[in-house]
């Protein structure tokens, strides 16, 4: 059986950084959320205690 | 009663090789207490398949006519139970480790690297395309997306990937420890790490399983079923306003999904199927994809430890295979092995749930591209 290799490293090559990528832009995201989350609530919390 | 019409006139030896192993898979669960839940129902749905006559995993003109030919044709090669797995896995797994240290997102996908590293061995064994992709997703460690897989791409090797998939992660603590120890320096498994990761909001925790479907699925739509449920069986655990589901998914519903997975992929091991030499190629394949992904996320671990400014104990990257939490579990041991003051499972359980993430999205692209 023929094997396209030009194929099978395209698949391998994509797939592996396509993992990369989506699971690097997720860990962005996430530490984007959590930094803007911490902002807010930090801005809150600093609200409260100056109103209390 | 005649003895031809029972099923000692039909048995050969292929079917004694398979009651050794079933017999084997038992005694693992069992006597050496490795994944019970997997391998007890499993070693014996391989018994039960290969008790000529049974009739149980029985095909008529390639239809399913036997009990667990039924189940494991609709519920399991049917594309049903992997991803309602996900729902359970979901409902039951903590992402506060992965939400406190987003970066180990990354060691997850390292560990996908013995995926593309075994495509291309199954391809020199003779494997087609679609063959190949089925096999090496093995290397992810996952049971339910290799199944998956495999039903979409191989349905004819679906058996021996199954079972080679959960029969690794049961020996994740035999395949890792070497591996690991090969590729670090007893300096580097004594590194320290504060055992105590940032505290997690209660509306991170809600907000990710969302984020982290519509991240996913928008990049990688094939992934969708598996991502999906995860995400969803995850929102089930952190509501806090669906305890109850989240407890059925994680609990009951889990016990029987994987009754009916066990028992089923264990009965699709008949002698004839089984006894060929392409399924001990597909276990050969296999072992080298787990080897493969715990050695790249061992050094990505090395790499990130080397650029960071905080020390990163690189046994974590093992953890990046996705067989939750055995391989957190092998990382914590050696840590502890290594510097008895470590305690690194919840710096593992970051990059064990990225490898679970991880594997789907490489199945996710591998039907993408080949679906």
């Amino acid at each position: 059986m023929m094997v396209d290799w030009g194929f099978a490293a395209q698949i391998a090559g994509i797939g592996f950084l396509t993992v990369f990528v989506v699971l690097g832009i997720l860990s962005l995201v996430l530490w984007l959320v959590s930094l803007l989350l911490n902002r807010v609530t930090g801005k809150a919390q600093k609200a409260k205690t100056e109103g209390g | 009663m005649d003895l031809f019409e029972t099923g000692f006139a039909s048995l050969y030896w292929g079917h004694l090789v398979m009651w050794l192993v079933a017999f084997g898979f038992i005694y693992l669960g069992i006597a050496r207490k490795m994944e019970p839940l997997l391998l007890v129902p499993i070693g014996f749905g391989m018994l039960l398949a290969n008790l000529p006559l049974g009739g149980l995993f029985e095909y008529v003109d390639g239809m399913p006519e036997g009990l667990l030919a039924k189940i494991f044709t609709y519920l399991i090669a049917g594309e049903i139970v992997p991803p309602l797995i996900f729902l359970g896995l979901g409902a039951m797994t903590d992402f506060g480790p992965l939400i406190a240290n987003p970066k180990t997102l990354l060691l997850g996908a390292a560990a996908q690297f013995g995926v593309y590293f075994v495509l291309f061995i199954a391809l020199l064994f003779g494997f087609d395309i679609a063959e190949a992709c089925a096999i090496g997703i093995i290397g992810g460690a996952d049971g339910p997306t290799s199944i998956y897989l495999s039903a979409k791409l191989a349905p004819h090797l679906l058996g021996p990937i199954a079972v080679a998939a959960y029969s690794y992660m049961a020996l994740v603590p035999i395949i890792q420890p070497p591996v690991i120890r090969a590729l670090t320096t007893k300096k580097e498994r004594a590194i320290y790490m504060e055992p105590q990761l940032r505290e997690v909001s209660t509306l991170e925790r809600i907000l990710f399983p969302m984020i982290g479907a519509m991240v996913i699925i928008l990049l990688v739509p094939k992934s969708a079923p598996l991502i999906g449920m995860f995400m969803f069986g995850n929102l089930l655990l952190v509501s806090g306003v669906t305890d109850r589901l989240a407890k059925t998914a994680g609990d009951a519903f889990m016990d029987i999904l994987t009754i009916i997975l066990g028992i089923s992929v264990g009965a699709s091991m008949p002698a004839i199927l089984f006894l060929k030499p392409e399924t001990l190629f597909i276990f050969f394949l296999g072992v080298v994809a787990f080897a493969g992904s715990t050695a790249a996320g061992t050094l990505l671990g090395k790499l990130m430890n080397a650029i960071s400014k905080e020390p990163i104990n690189p046994m974590i990257g093992a953890a990046g295979v996705s067989a939750v939490p055995m391989s957190a579990r092998v990382v914590q041991k050696l840590g502890q092995e290594a510097n008895p003051r470590n305690f690194l499972l919840m710096h593992a359980m970051g990059p064990n749930i990225a490898g679970v993430i991880g594997t789907a999205v490489a199945a996710g692209v591998f039907l993408g591209m080949l679906g």
